[in-house]
This record gives C-alpha cells, sequence and structure tokens, in this order.
C-alpha cells in the first residue's frame, strides 16, 4: 500500500508539477524556439512589458477574480445564513438548485450565459464576465460556508442575545469570528474559480477586452512565443504566493481555539 | 428580587400543541423545578419565559411588568444551556464579561464583578483560558457565572447538569444550590431526573402532555402525588385499583384501605403506596389498623444498602417493596409473604 502511494505521489509530481516547472524553465530561456543549452535570460519578461493586450488581460484577469471574490462570498454567506439558519418558502428547492451548477459543464453554462445576456441586453465585456464568474462561484461558498456553520451551534447566538445582543450584534461578535476560517477558505476558492475560467470568459469576452486565459488562448493560436511563459510564471507566483498567505490565515482561525 | 408569572400560556407547532393553558407562579429567590419526560413541554415552557420562543397565548410576568413581548436581548434573564453555549473564541474572562459590556458595564467596574463571580463559582485564575482548555464541570461552572454576573431578574436553566458524569453532576449539584442561595436568585430549572429535582428545588413542577399536573414542595408532591403519573414519574409506586369503598378499595386481593376521602361508593379508584412505605411481615404480623397483602415473592434485588423485592398479588398485580438491609429479611424465590403498611401512607390518585 505505502508503495502504491509513494508511485501515485511520484508521477503527480511528474505529470503535474514537472511541466509546470520546465514551463517555468523556459520563461528564463534564450531560444524562441525552446531548444536547448538553457541560456539565462530576461529578455521575455523586457518582451512582456511590451506587450499591452497580454498586461491588460492580466489585470482584467485580476481585477475580476479580486472583485468575484469579494462579491461572491458576500453573497453567498448570507444565502448560506439564510438557507441553514431561516426558514421561509421556496427554501428546499434553493438549496437543491444551488448544486447542480457545479456539476454542469462549463462549456453549457457560457454558451447559455451568452445567449442569455444577448438577449436581455447584458451582452458581453468586463461586467459579463463578472456576473458571469460570481454566478459560478456562489455555489462553491455556499457549500463551504454551509459546511462551517454546520460546526457552529445555533445556540451561541441565542446566548449572546440572552445577554444583551441585538441579533446583528450577536452575528458580529459570535458568528462571524467564528465563520472566519470558512469565509477565508470561501474567498480563496471563488478568486480560483474566478482566475482559472476561461470557457465563460472566453464566450463572454469581446475583441480587446479579455481575461489572460483567453488572452493566452488566443496568442497560441496565433503562434507560441516565449513571454507567455514568462506572464504564466509570474501569475504562477503571485497566486501560489496568494495560496499560502490565505493557508495560513485560515489555519491560525481553525487553530486559535487550541492555543 | 422578583417572582414571575405565566398566565394561560400555549404554544403549537402545527397540530401538535407542546403547551396547553399553563399557569404557575415562580416565587422571587425561590428555585423551582420544571419536571417531566421528554416532551412534556417543560424546555419549551423555560425558552418561552426566557424569550427564546414567544407563546401563541398566554401572558409573561415578570414581577407585575408584562414582558411577553419584550424581545429576549432586553428582558434581563441568565441562561445556562444544556450545551453551555460557551463562546469558543473568548477567553473565560471575556464568555463572562460580555453581558456586563452590553448592558453598559465597563472597565474597572466590569472586572471586578468578573472577578466576584469567578470566586463564587471557584474559577479565579481561570480567566485567560479558553472553553476548550476547560473540563465539562468547569465549563458548566463558567456557564453559570456568565449567566448570573448581570444579576438577572431570573436564572433559568436548561438541564445544565445532563452531560455530566454521575459523581460530577452530584458536586455541581450542591454547588448550583448553593450559588444560587448566595445569588438569591429566581430560579427556574429544567429536568427530566426526578432526584435531581428533589434534592434541588424548593418547588417542584411536574408537567406532563404540556400541562402542570402538580406543583409544590418536594416532600409534599413525593408524600402527596395527586395522579398517577406525578406518583409514578416522582419516584417509584405501587397502585391498587379496585371498585370504591368507605375508606379504601375493593381490590381482588382484598381490601386496601387509606386516609384520603374517597371518591363516590362503587366508582373505579387507585390507591398508591411507595415502595419503601412497605414491610415484608410474617403471616399475622402486621400491626393492627394496617393494609396487608399476601403476594408471592417473584425476584429479589439484592443492592447492598437496600434490597429490592418484587412480589405478586393473586390477581397478578405487581408490587415493589423496598427494604433496608438492617437485617437480612429471610424470604425466598416464590414464598407466599404478606406485605404490611399504614392506610396514612396510601394515597388516593386519579388516572
Amino acid at each position: 500500500m505505502i508503495a502504491l502511494g509513494r508511485a501515485f505521489l511520484a508521477a503527480t509530481i511528474f505529470f503535474l508539477y514537472l511541466p509546470i516547472v520546465v514551463m517555468v524553465a523556459l520563461a528564463f530561456n534564450a531560444s524562441p524556439l525552446y531548444t536547448l543549452p538553457f541560456q539565462l535570460t530576461f529578455h521575455w519578461f523586457v518582451v512582456l512589458a511590451n506587450n499591452g493586450p497580454l498586461l491588460s488581460a492580466t489585470y482584467n484577469s485580476l481585477l475580476i477574480a479580486v472583485a468575484t471574490s469579494i462579491l461572491a462570498t458576500a453573497v453567498g454567506t448570507l444565502a448560506s445564513l439564510a438557507l441553514n439558519r431561516r426558514s421561509f418558502r421556496g427554501q428546499s428547492l434553493l438549496k437543491v438548485l444551488l448544486l447542480p451548477p457545479i456539476a454542469i459543464p462549463w462549456l453549457i453554462t457560457g454558451t447559455a450565459m451568452l445567449v442569455f445576456f444577448f438577449w436581455t441586453g447584458i451582452g458581453r465585456g468586463l461586467h459579463a464576465m463578472l456576473i458571469g464568474h460570481v454566478a459560478l462561484a456562489i455555489p462553491y461558498v455556499v457549500l463551504i460556508i454551509g459546511t462551517g456553520m454546520q460546526t457552529l451551534r445555533a445556540d451561541l447566538e441565542e446566548a449572546a442575545m440572552s445577554m444583551g445582543s441585538t441579533p446583528v450584534h450577536a452575528f458580529f461578535a459570535v458568528t462571524l469570528p467564528l465563520l472566519a476560517p470558512s469565509i477565508i477558505a470561501a474567498l480563496l476558492f471563488a478568486f480560483a474559480v474566478s482566475l482559472d475560467q476561461f470557457v465563460v470568459s472566453y464566450f463572454l469576452a469581446t475583441p480587446g477586452v479579455s481575461t489572460l486565459p483567453v488572452e493566452i488562448y488566443t496568442s497560441i493560436r496565433k503562434g507560441f512565443t516565449p513571454e507567455i511563459n514568462a506572464i504564466s510564471a509570474i501569475f504562477l507566483a503571485v497566486s501560489a504566493i496568494l495560496v499560502l498567505i490565505f493557508a495560513q490565515l485560515s489555519n491560525l482561525g481553525g487553530n486559535r481555539d487550541r492555543h | 428580587m422578583i417572582g414571575i408569572d405565566i398566565a394561560s400560556i400555549g404554544k403549537g407547532y402545527g397540530a401538535l400543541r407542546v403547551l396547553d393553558q399553563v399557569s404557575a407562579s415562580f416565587k422571587a429567590g425561590e428555585f423551582t423545578s420544571l419536571l417531566g419526560p421528554s416532551g412534556s413541554g417543560k424546555t419549551t415552557l423555560l425558552r418561552i419565559i426566557g424569550g427564546f420562543i414567544e407563546p401563541d397565548d398566554g401572558q409573561i410576568r415578570f414581577g407585575g411588568e408584562d414582558v411577553t413581548h419584550v424581545p429576549l436581548w432586553r428582558r434581563k434573564v441568565g441562561m445556562v444551556f444544556q450545551s453551555y453555549a460557551l463562546f469558543p473564541h473568548m477567553s473565560v474572562h471575556d464568555n463572562v464579561i460580555f453581558g456586563l459590556n452590553r448592558q453598559g458595564i465597563k472597565g474597572e467596574a466590569a472586572r471586578k464583578e468578573v472577578a466576584r463571580v469567578l470566586e463564587m463559582v471557584h474559577l479565579t485564575g481561570f480567566e485567560q483560558r479558553k472553553p476548550k482548555q476547560l473540563s465539562g464541570g468547569q465549563q458548566q461552572r463558567v456557564a453559570l457565572a456568565r449567566a448570573i454576573v448581570t444579576k438577572p431578574r431570573v436564572l433559568l436553566l436548561d438541564e445544565p447538569l445532563s452531560a455530566l458524569d454521575r459523581r460530577l453532576r452530584q458536586d455541581m449539584q450542591i454547588e448550583l444550590r448553593r450559588i444560587q442561595r448566595e445569588s438569591g436568585l429566581t430560579t427556574i430549572f429544567v429536568t427530566h431526573d426526578q432526584e435531581e429535582a428533589l434534592t434541588l428545588s424548593d418547588t417542584v413542577a411536574i408537567l406532563d402532555k404540556g400541562r402542570i399536573v402538580q406543583e409544590g414542595a418536594p416532600l409534599d408532591i413525593y408524600e402527596r402525588p395527586r395522579t398517577r403519573f406525578a406518583a409514578s414519574f416522582l419516584g417509584d409506586a405501587n397502585f391498587f385499583m379496585g371498585k370504591s369503598l368507605a375508606g379504601g378499595v375493593m381490590t381482588p386481593g382484598g381490601v386496601i384501605r387509606t386516609a384520603d376521602a374517597m371518591p363516590a361508593l362503587g366508582a373505579l379508584a387507585t390507591l398508591a403506596v411507595r415502595p419503601e412505605k412497605m414491610r415484608l411481615v410474617p403471616k399475622g404480623g402486621a400491626d393492627p389498623g394496617e393494609n396487608i397483602y399476601t403476594v408471592t415473592v417473584r425476584e429479589i434485588i439484592y443492592a447492598g444498602a437496600v434490597s429490592t423485592f418484587i412480589g405478586e398479588g393473586a390477581d397478578g398485580n405487581q408490587v415493589k417493596v423496598l427494604s433496608q438491609n438492617r437485617d437480612i429479611t429471610d424470604v425466598e424465590h416464590g414464598q407466599s409473604v404478606e406485605l404490611a403498611w399504614s392506610p396514612a401512607h396510601t394515597v388516593l390518585v386519579v388516572d
């Protein structure tokens, strides 16, 4: 069993991380045709600095990802509170409807959104991509926060209220701090869903306004240049650092009780 | 100190009536237990008094003030939850000071109050601990400190001892009673443990199916149960059913007499007798005037200090007798013995 586990781990590293390492290495390689021997250069980063469309796509990607994670987490947290703490008409229907979007292929969601946004006059562009990403991320947020809420007893808020807290104060003094690890995880997840999103963005992008995955895809079709590797390397570094910071924060939140 | 009055409280969920026309008075500074099996509505009643649930009808008064529609956070109650509901992200100090801060008591005055109640519950020095770093008994005492520090108008306890093991529970019963006396708070305690209700309370109210069936001092309720349910839920009881005579009932095993006033002659009546009031006597060994009932011994349960005998009357009526083992009673399985007890210990109950 252990040998099998090790083999699996090795395969994971080989097929998942090795290609990424190669890509990062090639970002620093002088040859535009990916030929060896390896010659260290920062030339592609200079080229990248002059590639306007790629840079603006990167900026769009980050902007949408940050906005999506904040919006989706805010809306999703409130939805999760409503679903778990109150009872209202259509509650079970809403609960059921929240999950399928996770399983529906993005290609279908993307097509549907394109048609629907066209009809309703929402159209395409940054705002449309933001709406699409938020819609895609909310089910994940509700799922993560909902799991966090299950470990949170309802009588904690009651206890706070019996000591003079209004419902709003009880929420901010008791529920929110205890939900913090889940909220951080939800933020991170929503951020990742948005940053990763290609299909929906591809449908909703307009010429000149796209996100990094869409721009990379378009560039590759025109011919692969190592500046793609360069932007990917930067992106990789930024998202890896973000993930580590978030993981550390949420871990701290989870450990607070034990120290 | 103020008393609590509830009048005609009703609460239902759909077709289910959880509480039905419940009225009661909880005297100022007294410790009252709401005792009943699960589903009797005792917790619902406690939560209605606290303001956690709104009743469908009826009125709640705290010392004359109508609080029926006063929201929970303005009702000034202290509540100890079954799960303690301590805030896991706050220290003991922060948990206890929470209510004071909500009342606008801050700084040195608040710290003094926290120190005072923590001393009362013997937790001085634990201020900076988190709830997870405390034992069950300690968490329980923090919950209690948190509930009494604001000097609430009523202290509500929802089965707070049920999560503790037996030994700790007995210690906490004594502690709870001491703290309640020291603080002088009007206290309402919900429990399904009859022994707990008897030992802790000034008054016990027995609930059954959404109604208070009997209310009184533990001694009165135990010695003079009014209903068959009260007699069997609070302690053990033997029942004798038969047609009513003057001063007793006619059972297939003979006449059982009581000092209680009987209903109309010929009506079906039930008499209750506590197992410890009966004794096993040799044939003809009963004192004059005592009730005598002949049974066949079916079971002998020896438990050190006491033994329990289960006998069966001629009509199949099972009778339990509790006997102190000062002298070992010499009886055997299947032996026919006589039980003797005083008519004064024979209580008329209604079904």
